[in-house]
């Protein structure tokens, strides 16, 4: 008996051990996965308890729609879309008047992204359906030969075919993936020998997509060594050896007559090096850059291919005849400290860095720049070929109309401190069309510019309109309004401040950036000599006005809050922040262009070291290391005050006569309502607020503060109706009792379509169908808009991202951010600031000077906080200098004091390898994208916290004001919407959550009593 | 050299696979520790290093005097299991990030071969420790 006992003890005490341990990981994975478990099972966490249900909730619908369903939301969306890629795309080449095509022609799409399009990127920020070749909503996304039939066109079913079926062995293929540097890019066109006879098929045109991809978390290739990519010279924006064997046939089939012309359209977030554009071997007759085109936007290329409408893109990049030409690329990527960075907080990616040694001269800045001082010959330029560089240049695009400008004119109002600029265009075409305006303005480059090593790149982009639709002959009067401080460069060696300098300012109007600088070379050259033989193409003087100012260095030392405006990145400028090691950069200066602009790459794209050498050192490491509070002595605020308030009493609300609202507004964020508020909190609940923002913020039963869906992505919400349905009460898709609530997003153009339209109406239009979106959806806080920049043209997200120009990125975000949160859903614009590639962007260190970072990197979230009341960003996975972004301090300095920001940051997902709760509270970071409930997303922020709730009053201050931050901007938002004075938040506890405690606790009992039998059994058997 | 003898002739062959079990469970914690763990610091727990390192040494001793000797074993699985599970559970989240994209040709190739063959030695060496728990390692007295 005793021995059969034993035998059953000994394995009940094996069996519940294992239980016991697979229980305990178990409820550690599945408190880490508890949402994406609530989402699967449909489990509801919170809900709100209404005094007086049904009047309650229609008295507190604060944010309303314009729209009365889904599906008619959705429609207006997938229209806008079309819109936006008809006016975004950029025609770039139409020899012949090549395009528009003929009613009813008959065309032959060649190339596997014609069949197979690059509708947007890949990555958390997508709607993509994870391999980004069909959106989410896969019944709406209309395919290039939908789009062409529909406009009357008759597509060769044959070639169309072949692609659809051989889509896996011929595609521009990439792993969708945010793994770092996961992702594979390659080029597999199908060559002309295997494409089916079909492919001789007499047609009015041949028409050739290059397609490119892109994602989060890996660039393109620049010069990979992986041949096996089907890449000429490793180079993901260069023909592929099978594109051109594809192009050089079709012009073969065009001298014989199947086809009578060749028409490019470039299917990419950023250019392809054009060198094959005018390529004698391929007889090209258009070429035309239509972007990601998201859902519908093929509906939009199929019109300005009929002529239905007339292009009227501005091209937002430089489109490169070589990118190797881009001196940029000598410092691109990640580069491995020289010596001495092993103790440096994070992974392997913690040890590289990277350098803007080009300073401010990002695309145009450069070519443009070099170009006039070439032409004006001055010292140390060095010899430079502008054709060899650019194929077309920023701004750039043509119409199948043409227009004339006249009657330039520059009037100053100095009370305003505004220059009100206008400009008459005229079509002088014989086709209707829209003209995209651009004013470019020329700062001298002064002897106190080189002495205190300010640039100044020959032109600035500083205003953008667009015409109506002009008839034939018919003009319009443009009028673009040019603030003041755009003439402002700022000096961040001697005066550390914005400085007007004194000399001549040029304003041009002008068709592109190089049309911009022959302009102004044009009014020069009545005082002073050029070099004409070395201009490229012509300038117009009566299209600039000079206008002199004195030297200030007062006038824009004050932000518009008042705020003093000096140095805050001296710690990423490696010429001011000096450490043992002694680092410097030689950043490129036009006043030696021989000897600071140096390639990257060689002509076969070999790299060429010129990169900039950087030693880590332990004065480093120990500024790398996560900031933690000091002791002292300040008092803590007051906690759990017995108030009465609820968050809801915090908006203030006027109601007509019938009881409706009219009017609601969050009480200002000094008010001391705020206080009385923040007084009630317990120091758990401001924990629970700080350590917890993934994808969310929390719900606060005692202050009746509801939880919000903070979720991607930067170009739109990428979710269906009814995403995480247990968690947002909010919904207008619930309120509607919409039968479409399951309905997949839209997929959107990317960012790049919208800046290119150069339209403001049109992108905020379309950005408050995003803002619908949300509404509808339950979304509270969007990750997004996207906020980098094109530094180059290999960023794996530039797909998210609108430009290479500081002010045109700024002009789309600016809108995108009104229109968004026009429907009461805040932005996180991300990801703040010099994360503009994907290379280690897990640690890696970023070094540039001011002057770069706040004239171009900060430029887009400047304009969108100050013009646009953007909310808040989301900090950069990589670091400033050596200290991570959320921890930099930038969001306090600049983001709040200088630019009013007056929402709340999180960080981008979260490493703990080298970010902190406290460090992210003490940096203005605020809330982590991670969770305080273990697992990869863990902040440990309660256990971190703890530390420091006695003895740290100061910090428990920063605290607090992370939580007023949060509970303001969720008081001003959507996720208020069914939310009064009397509405209560309550928390359910899913089910599974006490099932997993019992098992552990039942298997715990049961390995207790087998092991004290096998125990007791032993001992008996001794005795 | 007599006491070694003794101990051959005292002990199974279960001693041997109990060692070969402990040093598995080791050579997975290294490779943990300077390939897939040191490479991806987000996945890495140090107890799980230092779990199998604690029962290799904890079966060595034991299992060198009778009375413990049986006992070895039993920790030996105590420490490999909780390792096992400790691993599972830092790096767990490898997999999702892999498969994000869905589970196909491509992402397969993503998936980190050390954290497989971490998950592989972890796992037998755990299961593995459980058998061995149950044999004899200590030889019955014969009765001359």
């Amino acid at each position: 008996m005793s021995k059969k006992l034993k035998l059953v003890s000994g394995i009940v005490s094996n069996v519940s051990a294992v239980l016991l341990g697979v229980c305990f990981a178990g409820n550690i994975m599945i408190n880490d996965n508890a949402g994406n478990i609530n989402r699967m099972l449909n489990i509801k966490t919170m809900d709100y308890i209404q005094a007086d249900d049904d009047q309650n909730v229609k008295d507190s619908m604060y944010w309303k729609s314009d729209y009365k369903s889904i599906s008619e939301l959705q429609n207006a969306i997938h229209d806008t879309i079309a819109e936006v890629v008809s006016e975004g795309s950029v025609l770039l080449k139409n020899e012949r008047n090549a395009l528009p095509l003929s009613a009813k022609a008959k065309v032959s799409l060649f190339s596997v992204s014609s069949a197979n399009m690059v509708y947007s990127g890949g990555g958390s920020s997508s709607a993509a359906d994870r391999n980004g070749f069909t959106s989410v909503g896969k019944g709406t996304t209309v395919d290039l030969k939908s789009a062409m039939e529909e406009e009357g066109f008759t597509v060769n079913d044959g070639l169309w075919n072949f692609y659809k079926d051989n889509v896996e062995k011929y595609r521009v293929w990439q792993t969708s993936n945010t793994r770092a540097n996961g992702a594979t890019y390659y080029v597999n066109e199908a060559p002309w020998g295997v494409l089916p006879d079909s492919k001789t098929d007499k047609a009015e045109a041949a028409i050739f997509v290059i397609g490119r991809f892109g994602t989060e978390a890996t660039d393109l290739y620049i010069n990979t060594p992986k041949t096996q990519y089907n890449l000429t010279n490793g180079n993901y924006l260069e023909l592929s050896p099978d594109e051109k064997d594809v192009l050089t046939n079709l012009k073969k089939q065009k001298e014989a007559g199947v086809f009578s012309k060749i028409i490019v359209l470039m299917n990419t977030a950023t250019p392809v090096q054009c060198d094959f554009a005018d390529d004698a071997a391929y007889g090209i007759d258009s070429l035309m850059w239509v972007g990601l085109p998201g859902s519908t936007g093929t509906k939009g290329i199929a019109k300005i291919l009929s002529g239905k409408v007339n292009p009227s893109g501005s091209a937002g990049d430089t489109f490169w005849k070589k990118h190797l030409y881009n001196p940029l690329y000598a410092n691109w990527g990640a580069t491995s400290f020289a010596a001495n960075a092993n103790g440096m907080p994070g992974n392997a990616n913690s040890r590289t860095y990277v350098v803007y040694q080009e300073g401010i001269y990002n695309g145009y800045r450069y070519t443009e720049t070099r170009y006039e001082d070439y032409v004006l010959n001055t010292a140390n330029v060095g010899e430079y070929d502008y054709s060899k560089a650019v194929s077309y240049p920023f701004g750039y695009g043509i119409s199948y109309s043409t227009f004339e400008y006249s009657d330039f004119m520059v009037k100053y109002n100095a009370v305003k401190d505004e220059y009100t600029i206008s400009v008459t265009v005229k079509n002088t075409g014989s086709v209707a069309g829209k003209e995209p305006v651009q004013i470019y303005l020329q700062k001298p480059y002064t002897e106190y510019d080189k002495k205190n090593h300010i640039e100044k790149s020959a032109v600035d982009l500083v205003g953008v309109a667009k015409t109506g639709i002009l008839q034939p002959n018919k003009s319009e009067v443009v009028e673009i309004v040019v603030d003041g401080y755009q003439l402002a460069s700022y000096d961040a060696y001697n005066a550390k401040t914005y400085i007007i300098d004194e000399g001549d300012y040029y304003f041009t109007a002008a068709t592109d950036s190089h049309n911009a600088v022959n302009n102004v070379l044009e009014a020069k050259s009545k005082s002073k000599d050029i070099t004409r033989s070395r201009m490229v193409g012509t300038g117009d003087a009566d299209l600039t006005v000079k206008v002199n100012r004195t030297f200030d260095r007062e006038k824009y030392s004050k932000s518009v809050t008042g705020a003093t405006v000096t140095n805050q990145f001296d710690n990423v400028d490696l010429n001011i922040y000096k450490t043992s090691s002694n680092n410097s950069v030689e950043y490129i200066s036009r006043s030696n262009w021989a000897g600071t602009a140096k390639m990257g790459f060689d002509e076969s794209y070999n790299k060429l070291d010129n990169v900039v050498k950087v030693s880590a050192d332990d004065e480093m490491i120990a500024d790398a290391q996560p900031k933690v509070p000091t002791a002292d002595s300040v008092a803590y605020p007051t906690y759990e005050a017995q108030n009465g308030l609820n968050l809801a009493d915090l908006i203030g609300v006027e109601y007509d006569d019938a009881g409706n609202i009219v009017k609601s507004e969050v009480v200002d964020f000094n008010d001391e309502l705020w206080d009385k508020l923040l007084d009630q909190l317990s120091w758990d609940d401001t924990v629970l607020i700080v350590a917890n923002g993934f994808h969310h913020t929390m719900p606060i039963p005692s202050i009746n503060k509801p939880g919000t869906i903070d979720h991607n992505g930067s170009l739109g919400p990428m979710e269906s109706y009814d995403y995480t349905s247990n968690s947002a009460e909010n919904r207008y898709a619930f309120y509607m009792d919409d039968p479409n609530a399951s309905t997949a997003s839209a997929q959107y153009p990317n960012a790049g379509l919208l800046a290119t339209t150069l339209n403001s109406d049109l992108v905020l239009k379309l950005a408050k169908l995003k803002g619908e979106q949300c509404l509808w959806g339950g979304y509270t806080g969007v990750y997004g808009p996207g906020a980098n920049m094109h530094r180059g043209a290999y960023g794996g997200r530039a797909f998210e991202y609108y430009s290479e120009d500081g002010f045109l990125a700024g002009f789309a975000l600016t809108q995108e951010c009104i229109g968004i949160q026009s429907k009461g859903a805040y932005v996180y614009m991300k990801h703040a600031v010099l994360n503009d590639q994907e290379m280690n962007r897990e640690g890696l260190c970023t070094f540039a000077n001011e002057q770069t970072i706040r004239e171009i990197y900060l430029k887009p979230l400047e304009m969108a906080i100050v013009d646009g009341d953007a909310f808040g960003v989301m900090t950069g996975f990589n670091r400033l200098g050596v200290v991570w972004t959320g921890a930099q301090g930038f969001a306090n300095t600049v983001l709040r004091n200088e630019f009013g920001m007056r929402g709340f940051n999180v960080s981008d997902y979260w490493q703990k390898a080298y970010m902190t709760v406290t460090a992210s509270v003490l940096g203005g970071g605020d809330l982590p994208d991670g969770d305080d409930n273990g697992g990869r997303t863990s902040t440990n922020g309660a256990t971190e916290l703890a530390k420091y709730r006695e003895g740290y009053g100061a910090f428990a201050q920063e605290m607090r004001k992370v939580a007023h931050r949060v509970l303001y901007s969720v008081a001003w938002s959507n996720a208020m919407n069914g939310m009064s004075s009397n509405t209560r938040v309550v928390y359910y506890t899913p089910f599974y959550k006490p099932l997993m405690n019992g098992l552990i606790i039942s298997s715990a009992i049961l390995l207790a009593i087998s092991v004290a039998t096998c125990v007791v059994l032993n001992l008996k058997e001794k005795h | 050299m007599k006491f070694w003898k003794n101990l051959l002739k005292e002990r199974t062959s279960i001693l041997f696979v109990g060692c070969a079990i402990a040093v598995l469970s080791v050579v997975a914690a290294m490779i943990y520790a300077f390939g897939f763990g040191a490479n991806n610091p987000q996945y890495f727990n140090a107890a799980a290093v230092a779990l199998p390192i604690v029962g290799f040494v904890a079966y060595v001793v034991l299992v060198l005097f009778k009375p413990t000797a049986n006992y070895a074993a039993v920790v030996l699985w105590v420490c490999t299991f909780a390792a096992f599970l400790i691993y599972a559970v830092a790096s767990y989240m490898h997999l999702a990030e892999v498969f994000y994209s869905g589970i196909n040709p491509e992402t397969l190739k993503l998936l980190d071969k050390g954290f497989v063959v971490c998950m592989a030695m972890y796992l037998v060496a755990a299961i593995a420790a459980n058998v061995v728990m149950w044999l004899k390692v200590v030889r019955k007295e014969v009765v001359a």
